[in-house]
């Protein structure tokens, strides 16, 4: 005698669903484990260590530790270097959003509208990524150095009075960092926009440009509000790169200096943890960090919200 | 619509997590520098050494050289990492890992000082005599290896002389004919230089080639004692010798003495400088001697101190804390390997190479002379102790979580508009945080 699930009483057909849910749900969770386990061991846990040891008194990784409290954050919050690290972290933060992601946004576009050379434009552009970041450094510290190239075209061009040790005066330590910063992220930011932007429709643009828009009208009406999301997960990774990310170019650079006129928060974290031995005090700083990061994240995501 | 899971999928499923997650696992668990050698019993046939060079300088090439001959000697195998300025980093997480290399090439400063007190390396005290290589070590060099409590972490190999370098050339260009031994002398040389063009002076404001002039230069009031003192504690400001020091540093700053922009010159931007005639002076170390092009004609000697100072003669810098050998608990257990290293590399053979050829080793003596053909270095061991006197070199004594903090606040001092008492706060503004 053929039965068949229509056959069965509706209690029965219920109970077989639930075990294919839970059967499905325990094959989900199987191939999922490994990456689960990973993911906990390898990001979570150092994760969930930065709170742990910035409540602790330890100078390397190699000598005990004791447990302190709140004493680093205390010591923190009292410190004047971390306060100069928080408003150097702020301008460049505000120095380097604001004009590599429209920068970069405009390159994208001029991409898009597929110019002469186009192709080979957007391998020069791509290439800062291409490049180490120790070898960035080496080129950096050759151009800014006082005998580099910089100086070398002021001084050609009858602006030798304005030659300065780029990288060790502290009025221009971090302006110089940020420069470097921009070098290297409006070309392969651009690039990430012209891949988005490459989708839109050519004839949107054309509409616009028969009904008698120029191409900045074009950027910021018509191809802005098309990719607002990707252009809120760009700057949002933007956010993430220079807050967490700066430290390598100021470590290979100017070292924070000179004094602390280029130190940052994320630098101030391998300063501390390295450099004066106070790796307690560090993680201080990274929680404060990580604070912040969540907040402008959440901030970022919230600006460049848009209604489905 | 979706089938149930096979037990057979469920068994594959299993099979590749376990995969998944031991492929890492095993990665992590091999690495360099751990306990190798392929030991039979007693017998180390391999070592592992890490060092604190770059691995492109004379010594390096002298190294390498020497270690090919142990190891066809010996038959033990010696792998050489060179790792840089980052070795102490790389050691001690190598060390948390239990992985670390066997022997440690490096100095005995920053945080080389605290692995004493953390059990990082072990102590060599009982083998200097043992081993039969205390009478290969100076005893200048040895009493600055060893520690309060007579503990010695490590066997001295480098000493160096740190003097002032003049480009004699330059100088007879500018009508100054020999190298100035008065204050007056100097500040003179100052500017005849200026009238000829030539900048004077190029220091490495950058880095850590700026923190030693600088040093220098301030300790000129100031006795050993006091010197140790300030430089321990930090307490510049209210010592008025090291204010009066700071005060002399300034005024040949503002006399034009250092080359434009001389703030942003690393130390290895600074030989650069110097090698090529952009400047007539500049304090470096006895490492650059087999460096300096053989067409440039160079004095050595010291800072001529004003008359009022604390020392009668010229000051120069002279120190034993430069690079030595250092065991590491994993090199601990291949003692029988470690000794016979140690004692070739402290042999009269080997220590005439370090000496003749790489120009370095000035912590190690040989029971026979050591013919020294550079001449820079020949006049550096034979005369520059006679002209000079050696102020404190500051590394032993600025405490080793200070000392790059230091370095980045010295940057600060070669800008005319920094006064003696800016200076002096910057400076103790390290000491505090």
């Amino acid at each position: 005698m053929n039965v068949s699930s229509t056959s069965l009483a509706p209690g029965r057909v219920r109970a077989r669903a639930r075990s294919g849910r839970r059967g499905r749900r325990s094959a989900v969770l199987l191939f999922a484990l490994p990456a689960l386990v990973l993911y906990t061991v390898f990001t979570i846990g150092p994760m969930a260590s930065v709170f742990v040891v910035s409540t602790r008194e330890w100078t390397s990784i190699i000598s005990p530790s004791s447990f302190v409290g709140l004493a680093n954050y205390k010591r923190m919050l009292a410190d004047d270097v971390f306060w100069q690290a928080c408003i150097n972290t702020l301008i460049q933060l505000a120095a380097i959003i604001p004009v590599m992601l429209p920068l970069s946004f405009m390159l994208a576009y001029y991409l898009t509208r597929k110019p002469a050379g186009h192709q080979v434009l957007r391998v020069i552009l791509f290439t800062p990524a291409l490049i180490s970041l120790a070898a960035k450094s080496m080129i950096f510290l050759a151009i800014f150095a006082p005998s580099g190239l910089f100086n070398a075209v002021l001084s050609a061009v009858g602006l030798a009075d304005f030659e300065l040790p780029w990288l060790a005066d502290p009025h221009t330590a971090l302006v110089t960092v940020i420069a470097v910063e921009l070098w290297g992220g409006i070309g392969y930011t651009a690039v990430l926009f012209a891949a988005r932007l490459g989708s839109i429709d050519p004839e949107v643009f054309e509409a616009a440009q028969l009904d008698g828009a120029g191409h900045l009208r074009q950027i910021w009406q018509i191809a802005y509000p098309i990719a607002r999301d990707y252009f809120g997960v760009l700057t949002m990774l933007e956010f993430v790169g220079v807050l967490f990310s700066s430290a390598g170019t100021i470590l290979l650079l100017t070292r924070g200096g000179p004094g602390y006129a280029s130190t940052t928060l994320s630098y101030l974290v391998y300063s501390k943890a390295f450099l004066t031995f106070q790796i307690g005090y560090s993680q201080a700083v990274g929680v404060v960090l990580f604070v912040l990061g969540v907040l402008g994240i959440v901030v970022i995501r919230r600006a460049f919200r848009t209604e489905s | 619509m979706f089938k149930t899971i096979t037990p057979r999928a469920k068994a594959v499923s299993v099979v590749a997590a376990a995969l998944a997650v031991t492929f890492p696992m095993a990665a992590c668990s091999s690495g360099p520098g751990g306990p190798t050698g392929g030991t039979s019993v007693g017998q180390t046939t391999e070592l592992t050494v890490l060092t604190a060079s770059n691995g492109s300088t004379t010594q390096d090439k002298v190294l390498a050289t020497w270690v090919d001959g142990f190891t066809k000697k010996t038959g033990i195998k010696v792998t050489v990492t060179n790792i840089g300025e980052k070795l102490p980093q790389a050691y001690e997480s190598s060390l948390a890992g239990g992985k670390e290399q066997d022997l440690l090439f490096t100095t005995l400063n920053g945080k080389s000082l605290t692995w004493l007190q953390n059990d990082a390396i072990v102590p060599v005290t009982d083998y200097l005599k043992e081993w039969g290589v205390a009478d290969k070590i100076k005893p200048d060099a040895l009493a600055e290896w060893t520690s309060a409590d007579g503990t010695v972490p490590g066997f001295p190999v480098n000493g160096f002389f740190y003097p002032f370098w003049y480009n004699t050339d330059l100088l007879a260009k500018a009508g100054v004919t020999e190298v100035p031994k008065t204050f007056d002398a100097f500040e003179a040389m100052i500017g005849k230089l200026h009238a000829a063009g030539i900048p004077p002076m190029v220091a490495g404001g950058a880095d850590w080639a700026g923190e030693k002039l600088f040093m220098q230069i301030i300790q000129s009031y100031m006795s050993a004692d006091e010197t140790k003192q300030v430089l321990n504690k930090g307490n510049y400001c209210s010592v008025p010798n090291a204010m009066k020091g700071i005060e002399l540093f300034t005024r040949l700053r503002d006399e034009d003495l250092f080359v434009k922009n001389t703030a942003g010159y690393t130390a290895e931007q600074m030989n650069t400088a110097f090698y090529t005639g952009k400047a007539a002076m500049m304090q470096a170390g006895s490492w650059a001697f087999t460096d300096a092009p053989a067409n440039l004609k160079i004095q050595i000697g010291g800072f001529p101190v004003p008359t009022d100072a604390a020392y009668s003669k010229p000051t120069s810098l002279q120190g034993y804390n430069s690079s030595g050998w250092w065991i590491s608990p994993n090199g601990a257990k291949k003692l029988d390997a470690v000794k016979q290293f140690i004692q070739a590399f402290y042999t009269d053979e080997s220590i005439t190479a370090q000496i003749a050829e790489a120009g370095q080793g000035l912590a190690m003596q040989s029971s026979k002379p050591v013919e020294v053909t550079n001449p820079l270095l020949s006049f550096a061991v034979n005369s520059l102790p006679a002209e000079v006197e050696f102020a404190v070199y500051p590394d032993l004594f600025v405490p080793g979580e200070k000392e790059t903090t230091l370095e980045s606040a010295l940057a600060l001092v070669w800008a005319k508009d920094m006064n003696a008492s800016q200076i002096c706060g910057e400076l103790e503004k390290v000491y505090q945080g």
